[in-house]
This record gives structure tokens, C-alpha cells and sequence, in this order.
């Protein structure tokens, strides 16, 4: 706690991914998460922090999103800046359906909630159009119904698939 | 990584998406079925509003006495839950129904477009609020995952009430 006290400037911290490749990145951007800011004030800037739950190439997009989002140095945000972030946003989550998942569980995980309200509205638009059966692919999902269950429940509800 | 989601993440972007899509994905496994249809998941869908009941609003202008009934669903999902809460009587000059309130008032319309808050309970009781209503957006409905495919069942088997549908109000009467 004290050395955040006496430096201002800026500092950087390691983050370790699970397949343990390192990413140096300013403090003041990794605190976007809630909960690497947490990790910083127990005092475990020190060392390398273990980011357990995130591969290489996803704590790499993590990281990207947190230089786009950390606090500006010279104060507030200008509308200018804001727009452009947002362009940036919809650019960043414009990938392929498992790395949209991976960046999802990534804000979750880490506690970052604007790249989960980014992520999950992505994931939401995505879902909207689609069949049971595509969603049952874009999760992984196994289908746990019979079929004898499933065409019941379908039948009830047929009004939903017109 | 993406081969397992929590369900409570699953939770957060699947309360995004409108009703007809969700009810669909109640066929996707069991998991998302209970979770769909759990009341947690409801009310967090509908954000609290009105309590969490699906109110109706089904008005008929072929009977001479016209009026409005207002119904809730007391139960999810079950259709016998169905009750009729009041009517309000277009003898009173009311309408048609723009939304409720949070103090249990209803905002109506009388025939010349100024809006008015009636109380059930006394239905002597309506105040004039002074303003007109601008209606050519129409009342805003509230898509709620309260299952309604069972209501006009019941009202058919009730007493045959015919009229629009919506939990909030309803747009059955726009022609004037």
C-alpha cells in the first residue's frame, strides 16, 4: 500500500496466463478489473499475478480492452474520446463465437463490467435470430430432453418457433 | 474454454433477449428450461414491474355497455390464476387504459384525450390531471415471459370477453 503512495507514475504489473505466458501492462490499466485492483491492494504487485482462468490469446484481448479503457491521465473523458471508445467496442467484440464466449467468461472471471455488458448484449444479438439447434452449438450444449420430451414442450409453445 | 458457462452468466445475457426467443430456448437442455422458467429469471426479466403480475386490459366495443376489465396473473405461468381485479365502465366517460401506477391508481383517457387517474376502489374517484395525452406512439407495452397463450382460453371459458392484449394497457381502442 505504501508504494502506491510515494510514485505516481506510471507502474506496471505481470500477468500470468494459465498456459503461463506473461503480459506487462500499466497497474492503473489492469485495475479495470475489480478483481486484479483487488489482487493490487493485498499487496501482491510484488510478484506475477496468476490469471488462472484465462488463456494466453485471451488475456491478450483482456489486456487490449483494459489499455482502451483505463482512466484517461488528464482527467475526464472528452464525448470525442467516448464515441471513438465505443466504435472501438463494437470492433473488439466482432469476433468468432468461442472467443466472444472466452472474452464473456474473461469479464465474468475478472470482474470487468463493461466488457461483460459488451459481451452479453454481443452474445444476446447473436442469439436472438437463431434456431434451439444452432444455440445448442454455439454453447456446447448437450441436448438433455428425449425426444419425446422435447416435441412436447415444443408443442406447447408452438407460437414461439412461428 | 467457451465449453462451459455458468448459468448464472448464461443468466445475464440470455434476461437480455425479448420473450418469443426465450421461450423458445426453454427447448435448448434442461438447465436452460428451469432456468427460463424460474421466477428469479422472470422478474429479473420484467425489472419489477407492475409486482411482477401480467395485467390485461381486454375491451369490447360491440356490447352496448362497454368497459374495461383489468385482469392479473396471479400465478405464473398458471392460467387458472387469472383474476379479474375490477372494470371500469365507459358509462364514466373513460377511454381507454394508458397505464397503471404505482400507488395502485390507473391512468385513463375520457373521449376527449385528457388524461385521468381513476381508483379502483372508489370509482367515483376520478381526478383530472390536467394534461392531454399525445397518442400517436400509443400506450408502451412491457413484454413480460408471463405466459399469456393460456389467457383467452380462460376469458373464452370465463364469459367470452373478446379485446386486445398487452400487460399494460392495450391499443384496442386507438381508432378515435
Amino acid at each position: 500500500m505504501s508504494s502506491t503512495l510515494c510514485c505516481s507514475f506510471a507502474k506496471n504489473v505481470t500477468l500470468r496466463s494459465s498456459d503461463g505466458q506473461t503480459f506487462e501492462v500499466e497497474e492503473a490499466a489492469a485495475q479495470v478489473s475489480q478483481t486484479i485492483k483487488r489482487m493490487i491492494e493485498d499487496g501482491c504487485t510484488g510478484s506475477v499475478i496468476p490469471v488462472p482462468n484465462l488463456t494466453g490469446p485471451v488475456l491478450a484481448l483482456v489486456i487490449e480492452y483494459f489499455k482502451k479503457h483505463s482512466p484517461p491521465s488528464d482527467g475526464c473523458p472528452t464525448a470525442l474520446l467516448e464515441m471513438e471508445i465505443k466504435d472501438w467496442d463494437a470492433k473488439f467484440v466482432a469476433v468468432d463465437n468461442d472467443t466472444l464466449l472466452d472474452l464473456t467468461l474473461a469479464a465474468h472471471y475478472l470482474e470487468i463490467q463493461g466488457l461483460l455488458d459488451l459481451t452479453c448484449h454481443r452474445v444476446a444479438d447473436i442469439l436472438n435470430d437463431n434456431s434451439v439447434e444452432k444455440i445448442r452449438e454455439i454453447f456446447h450444449i448437450k441436448n438433455d430432453f428425449t425426444p419425446e420430451e422435447e416435441a412436447e414442450e415444443r408443442s406447447k409453445i408452438q407460437w414461439a418457433f412461428e | 474454454m467457451s465449453d462451459f458457462l455458468p448459468l448464472e452468466l448464461v443468466s445475464e445475457i440470455l434476461v437480455r433477449l425479448p420473450v418469443k426467443p426465450l421461450v423458445r430456448f426453454r427447448c435448448v437442455c434442461k438447465d436452460w428450461f428451469s432456468l427460463i422458467s424460474s421466477n428469479d429469471f422472470i422478474n429479473t426479466h420484467i425489472n419489477g414491474a407492475l409486482d411482477g403480475l401480467l395485467c390485461l386490459d381486454p375491451f369490447d366495443e360491440r356490447e352496448k355497455e362497454q368497459s374495461f376489465s383489468i385482469w392479473i396473473m396471479k400465478g405464473y405461468g398458471a392460467g387458472e390464476s387469472w383474476t379479474k381485479l375490477f372494470d371500469i365502465h365507459i358509462s364514466e366517460g373513460l377511454r381507454r387504459v394508458v397505464a397503471f401506477r404505482k400507488s395502485c391508481e390507473v391512468l385513463v383517457t375520457d373521449r376527449n384525450g385528457d388524461l385521468l387517474s381513476y381508483v379502483p376502489e372508489n370509482i367515483k374517484l376520478v381526478t383530472q390531471l390536467g394534461f392531454r395525452q399525445f397518442s400517436s406512439s400509443g400506450p408502451k407495452h412491457l413484454e413480460s415471459l408471463f405466459l399469456w397463450d393460456k389467457y383467452l382460453e380462460i376469458l373464452n371459458a370465463k364469459n367470452g370477453v373478446s379485446g386486445g392484449l398487452a400487460n399494460t394497457s392495450d391499443s384496442n381502442a386507438t381508432k378515435g
